[in-house]
């Protein structure tokens, strides 16, 4: 006999130009097993087949090959094919199962399909049996591509599910940017009609304002020798419209600003200019560093001077109760002119960094919340930024970045 | 010592003029006023001011047109513009017709006597006064 036992009982193959087909065959009668083998061999098949007869070796074979097609006897030693096919179920759902068997009734038969098998050819019309695999293996191929074709339908239905979500966030991102692009606009109108009436108010404020300052000007010069009390009232008065006056350029200075008037500037020199006419308290220690070897550059040095007021006004009274002010002038890596104005006070709450530069926000108690904003606008006419590093508790440190240029006037 | 310099200040708002008027004239200046344009240009006529302050925006005549008339006819004319607004077109336009400088409101009485006391320390350097108030080109 050719077949044998597991381990060495592949039957011996013959080399067929045709499809190679791996068998496991339950047969207790070796040459039942012989005839199967030989059938199949004809039929084309270039076979490789195990065959057995017991249980044990037939679920050892289950579980350590992949078959193409397991034929089972009905009757076998201590079970049958309903187990077999069990078996085989449990283990290997997808290898189609065929009774092959010569005392099958046509009720058992017909039990099997329902169980699962897909064919059952009798002993004696074994010549069907070639024909039987082949259905049976189409029916396989046609499954699997079936299955392919669902599995690549889910696959197309799950990235269509997927892009509808993205475009559902796509859609919401651009509602979002819309919105947002609306709220600026909304506010962008906003201001420019606070920037009119500012104007106006300002422009018309500023006659007024003008009379009454030179008013108190006379007084001061003509009540040289006059009382304390009427001095002190005199310099209530000045300081009071120097007061108004700071609001009323703030509004003008952003509602209506007026391009650089560029002129050689000496930044060193400038600073010295602008420090001493800042009230600085005494518990303020000041440090103006400046690089000696700076070039000069072209700005219109009173909008520089109030670029430096406003930040330098900001740290000192971000120092209540008394600090260091540093101010150093230096070229930066990049070639550009750095001002540094460091101090340490309260420092800038996260939240607040870029909230601090928008038209019309404050901290402080007193000011409309134009000086940052001013500034901003009044360093981009001068092709310059504004960067800033704070740590609340520790201070801040507010940059002029400003272009170095040649230093002639445009 | 040289005579005080005669100052014309212009504008429309009468407490403006009389207070600079005022302040000026405790220093020792000769001032004359007027309230718009026009005026301005009649008060010249009949005097070489050594130093004009204009008011830019006026009733009748504004401080533009009446500083081109007064560059005409007194080309050695110092005409200061004041302005209390940012009204960069109307400055521009001042400057191109001759005026000197732009004070912008309150305007800054020391700026001003800074100004007046510059005109005159140079008129006294210069020997041929002709060169020094030749209007620009």
């Amino acid at each position: 006999m050719n077949c044998r036992q597991k381990g060495n009982n592949h039957m011996e193959q013959k080399t067929i130009e045709n499809s190679s087909l791996q068998v496991l065959c339950l047969e207790d009668s070796s040459r039942d097993a012989e005839i199967i083998h030989e059938l199949l061999t004809d039929a084309g098949y270039d076979l490789n087949m195990d065959w057995t007869a017991t249980e044990k070796e037939y679920v050892s074979f289950l579980r350590s090959v992949k078959y193409d097609i397991i034929l089972s006897d009905f009757k076998l030693p201590g079970f049958d094919a309903f187990h077999a096919l069990q078996l085989s179920i449990d283990i290997c759902p997808v290898v189609p199962f065929i009774c092959v068997s010569g005392s099958i009734g046509e009720e058992t038969a017909i039990e099997l399909v329902k169980k699962g098998a897909v064919d059952y050819v009798l002993k004696d019309r074994m010549v069907r049996l070639p024909f039987a695999i082949k259905r049976a293996l189409d029916e396989v191929k046609e499954k699997e591509a079936r299955r392919q074709a669902e599995d690549e339908r889910k696959k197309a239905e799950d990235a269509l599910r997927e892009y509808s979500i993205r475009l559902e966030e796509m859609v919401e991102e651009r509602t979002r940017e819309l919105r947002d692009a609306h709220e600026r606009l909304l506010s962008q109108e906003k201001l420019a009609v606070l920037g009119q009436l500012a104007g106006g108010v300002g422009h018309e404020l500023r006659n007024p304002l003008g009379a009454i300052k030179n008013a108190s000007y006379y007084l001061n010069m003509v009540l040289k020798e006059s009382a304390p009390e009427v001095k002190e009232a005199l310099q209530i008065l000045e300081r009071e419209v120097a007061a108004s006056e700071s609001i009323i350029s703030s509004l003008l200075d952003f509602a209506l600003p007026k391009p650089p008037n560029q002129r050689q500037v000496e930044i060193g020199l400038l600073l010295q200019k602008v420090l001493p006419r800042i009230p600085i308290p005494s518990n303020i220690e000041v440090v103006l560093q400046v690089d000696e070897t700076l070039p000069d550059i072209s700005a219109d040095s009173d909008q520089l001077s109030q670029v430096f007021r406003n930040i330098i006004l900001n740290a000192v009274q971000s120092m209540p109760g008394g600090g260091k002010l540093v101010v150093t002038a230096k070229i930066a890596s990049t070639g550009q002119l750095d001002i540094s104005i460091s101090d340490t006070g309260e420092g800038i709450q996260k939240e607040n960094i870029e909230k601090i530069f928008e038209p019309l926000f404050t901290t402080k108690a007193k000011g409309i919340g134009l000086g940052l904003a001013i500034t901003r606008m009044l360093l981009k006419a001068h092709g310059g930024i504004l960067l800033l590093q704070s740590e609340p508790g520790k201070g801040s440190v507010f940059t002029v970045r400003l272009p170095a240029g040649t230093g002639e006037v445009k | 010592m040289a005579e005080k310099a005669s100052i014309l200040i212009v504008d429309d708002n009468a407490d403006i003029c009389s207070i600079m008027s005022l302040i000026l004239k405790f220093q020792g200046y000769t001032v004359t006023t007027a309230s718009n344009g026009l005026e301005a240009t009649e008060k010249v006529r009949e005097h070489p001011f050594d130093a004009i302050f204009m008011d830019i925006m006026m009733p009748i005549m504004d401080g533009v047109k009446s500083c081109k008339i007064i560059k005409k006819m007194r080309p050695e004319a110092v005409v200061v513009m004041m302005t209390a607004y940012a009204v960069e077109d109307l400055v521009q336009e001042a400057l191109r017709e001759g005026a000197c400088d732009v004070f912008y409101k309150p305007v800054d009485i020391d700026k001003m006597v800074d100004l007046i006391e510059g005109l005159r320390a140079k008129k006294q350097r210069a020997c041929f006064p002709a060169v020094d108030g030749a209007p620009d080109g």
